[in-house]
């Protein structure tokens, strides 16, 4: 249960601390930065499993 | 510090030229103002109060006392301003960094404002919620086939017993999703789609991350 709340507060501090960033006039490049380097992270991180989407057997398997 | 030298170099001048006013006559034959009177009906001097009738040895010294106090309040004086300046330099110094540090501070915002944002900021964000929930699979399903599941009845989340593992899709909250009805085999796993194969249970209770 401590986890749960942890992970739930974390969370919430994190959207309000990108909130309040977006408000300001200097904060909102920031962000828009930082989620565009997220996805990058996860492009980089999950290659394997993205590019299992364009294997052949996949390929197949989907029509 | 000099000027305390100096005065006190006059008042040593001043001891040397003339004995001091106190105890007897001076060298010119006068009486001194603080002499002790001699015995009643034998010349007796009359007292002198006034500061004309000073002699020029007691006006020289009255002089260099007042010239040493003088000179000490203008140290004293030289000192406060002294400290007043040392003061005033070190606001100014403290205004001055002040003052720096905020147009940097400014600068830098401007800068950082000035940054394009193209699409604005809803794009990265919904690419990452794309990937987050449709593309990339966890423990078999994608976490919106996992949502579907457990909102028809097919999935729950339960505790995680294999958490010693170290993965699955427990997300830091402590449950594990697990499928109650077997479900299809991921793309890349097997030949067989139709194919219930049981050991697929086993693998979608445990943590392991495709």
């Amino acid at each position: 249960m401590t986890g749960v709340i942890t992970w739930i507060g974390t969370w919430l501090i994190m959207i309000m601390v990108f909130l309040f960033l977006v408000n300001t006039h200097w904060g909102k490049p920031i962000v828009y930065w930082f989620l565009w380097l997220a996805v990058l992270l996860l492009v980089v991180s999950h290659a394997d499993e993205l590019t299992q989407f364009f294997n052949a057997e996949a390929l197949q398997l989907n029509g | 510090m000099a000027n305390r030298q100096g005065s006190m170099a006059a008042i040593n001048a001043a001891l040397l030229q003339g004995p001091l006013p106190a105890g007897g006559s001076s060298s010119q034959g006068q009486p001194s103002v603080v002499a002790p009177h001699p015995a009643p009906g034998v010349n007796a001097p009359t007292p002198v109060s006034s500061i004309g009738t000073l002699t020029s040895d007691q006006k020289r010294f009255i002089d260099a006392q007042r010239q040493a106090q003088t000179d000490e309040e203008k140290q004293a004086q030289n000192l406060v301003n002294e400290q007043r300046a040392n003061e005033d330099a070190f606001v100014t110094s403290s205004n001055a960094t002040v003052s720096a540090l905020q147009q940097i501070a400014k600068g830098t915002g401007v800068s950082l404002a000035g940054l394009p944002t193209p699409g604005s900021i809803l794009l990265p964000l919904v690419i990452l919620l794309v990937f987050f929930f449709l593309l990339l699979p966890v423990n078999g399903h994608t976490r919106l086939v996992w949502l579907w599941l457990t909102l028809t009845g097919n999935a729950e989340i339960g505790q995680d017993s294999t958490s010693s593992s170290g993965a699955g899709f427990s997300g830091g909250a402590g449950g594990t999703f697990s499928a109650t009805i077997p479900t299809t085999p991921p793309a890349s796993n097997g030949a067989s789609q139709s194919t219930v194969n049981l050991s697929q249970l086993v693998t979608m209770t445990g943590a392991e991350d495709l």
